[in-house]
């Protein structure tokens, strides 16, 4: 919320709360600006899953895009422990380049993704410089979600399938050069759209969530795989308490699932949802069991004024 | 028995009727920034329609006021017509430039719920909108107030309270 808030609150600037206020959410130091901006120039934290910071090895980095140069690019700027200025570097090619994700690499450094003229790509790097950017997929691809831990480094994105996106997912194994397993579907294939995935490694499993339409409206499902070449099979993250009813047609809306760890055994899921179909998109959230087999039950974590805000 | 088997059978069959919750059939819905080049072109308003995806009461709408003929006369020929989705991550380009998603385009206009229709300025500029299932004479009204350029002496309240007195 801090970082959607900050986003819609401040266009001209992308904002990043001090370095020592990431361990102590509820007491943040004074914003400090990491891209200025200027007329005409608009800056954009969407990302799928809301990974747009990381740490590692004392560093901090942030990814956004924004259009400086007249076209949609996406930046990761870095600020190493003790320095009060960051380094930009700018992650994509030529082409428009949209909603980057960032994670930080178990042995330092990060790996970043972004979509970009259609395909989805990904990219080691750190203050020191980045590593050539690879290209994940074969077919049109968007909404690329990255995580990193014990299990190692994966990715999952929206790619084509047919009349329909469907969720993708890889191990990459990043060294000199980055390169990457075959991509696997994370489901057999659906007769609608798989989109925005989220992802979190825990310390046995990999736990994926996504937008799902297969139902002819949206879902939270997720899914995890511990060997990382079978998924389990995917379930209901936003528990539907009426479906199929004159106010809710086949059912309620959710989206942007975003998933983090709990602790070495369990995540913690957040998204917006619709099941309160007088107000906006309100703001729900679940915690896994250990090893995110299952999620306990749905809560509501905004306050009544959420209620108030658009979408 | 027979007869509560029917039941249930006619039961699952109205449950089971296509709720597409897309813009009404046989409109020509376009995106946004299509329909934004369109009235650049043609000079007509854009008419804004705000969906999401299995949404009851869009569906309603479609074929309770949509599915009127003069209505449907009356909104392809004057209007450019453009659907939004509520949850995509489609890209669309707002009058200054900015490249936004579908989804984010909501936040914008403050949409609490869907439907929700807006009627825009050719440069795409908001003239009025409103939430919720709509009649067809709500919309016959709204086409009124718009193509005849009330809008431009009154605001919807006022037309709409002298309209219907």
């Amino acid at each position: 919320m801090t970082f959607y808030h900050a986003r819609r609150a401040s266009p001209w600037l992308v904002w990043l709360w001090s370095a020592s206020a990431l361990a102590a959410p509820w007491e943040f130091g004074e914003p400090v600006t990491v891209s200025a901006g200027r007329p005409g120039v608009f800056h954009h934290l969407e990302a799928a899953g809301r990974r747009s910071i990381a740490v590692s090895s004392g560093a901090v980095a942030v990814v956004w895009e924004d259009n400086r140069d007249g076209t949609p690019r996406v930046y990761a700027a870095f600020r190493a422990a003790g320095k009060s200025e960051f380094v930009l570097q700018r992650l994509s090619g030529m082409q428009e380049a949209y909603e980057p994700v960032v994670a930080a690499l178990p042995q330092g450094g990060f790996v970043f993704g972004w979509e970009e003229g259609g395909y989805v790509w990904v990219r080691t790097g750190g203050l020191a410089g980045l590593a050539p950017a690879l290209r994940l997929g074969g077919a049109e691809a968007a909404q690329v979600a990255l995580g990193a831990g014990e299990l190692g480094v994966f990715a999952a994105w929206a790619e084509r399938s047919g009349k329909h996106m469907a969720i993708r997912f890889t191990r990459l194994k990043p060294g000199a050069t980055l390169d990457a397993e075959p991509a696997m579907a994370v489901t057999a294939p659906q007769a609608d759209d798989q989109i925005y995935p989220a992802l979190v490694v825990l310390k046995s499993a990999v736990v994926l969530a996504w937008e799902d339409r297969r139902d002819g409206h949206t879902v939270i499902l997720h899914a995890r795989t511990r060997d990382g070449k079978r998924f389990s099979g995917a379930q209901i993250l936003n528990e539907q308490r009426e479906r199929r009813s004159q106010t809710f047609g086949r059912g309620t809306g959710a989206a942007r699932g975003a998933l983090a760890r709990l602790d070495a055994e369990r995540a913690s899921a957040v998204w917006l949802d619709k099941r309160d179909f007088e107000g906006g998109y309100d703001v729900y959230a679940a915690l896994s069991e250990p090893g995110a087999l299952r999620f306990q039950r749905n809560e509501r974590v905004q306050d009544e004024f959420g209620n108030n805000v658009g979408q | 028995m027979l007869r509560p088997i029917g039941l249930g059978l006619l039961l699952f069959a109205l449950l089971s009727l296509p709720v597409s919750a897309d813009p009404p059939t046989g409109y020509p819905f376009v995106s946004y920034d299509e329909g934004l080049a369109q009235a650049k072109q043609n000079g007509r308003p854009v008419f804004l329609y705000f969906g999401r995806y299995g949404c009851g009461w869009c569906d309603k709408t479609n074929r309770e006021a949509f599915s009127d003929k003069q209505l449907h006369r009356l909104y392809s020929d004057r209007h450019v017509l453009v659907y939004v989705d509520a949850e995509s991550g489609k890209r669309l380009t707002l009058p200054s430039g900015e490249r936004i998603a579908e989804r984010e385009l909501g936040a914008r206009m403050k949409v609490l719920a869907t439907p929700m229709f807006a009627w825009l300025e050719r440069d795409g500029r908001e003239i009025f909108h409103v939430p919720g299932i709509q009649s067809t004479q709500d919309f016959l009204l709204y086409d009124r107030f718009v193509s005849e350029g009330h809008y431009r002496k009154e605001n919807i309240r006022d037309f709409l309270s002298r309209e219907t007195r």
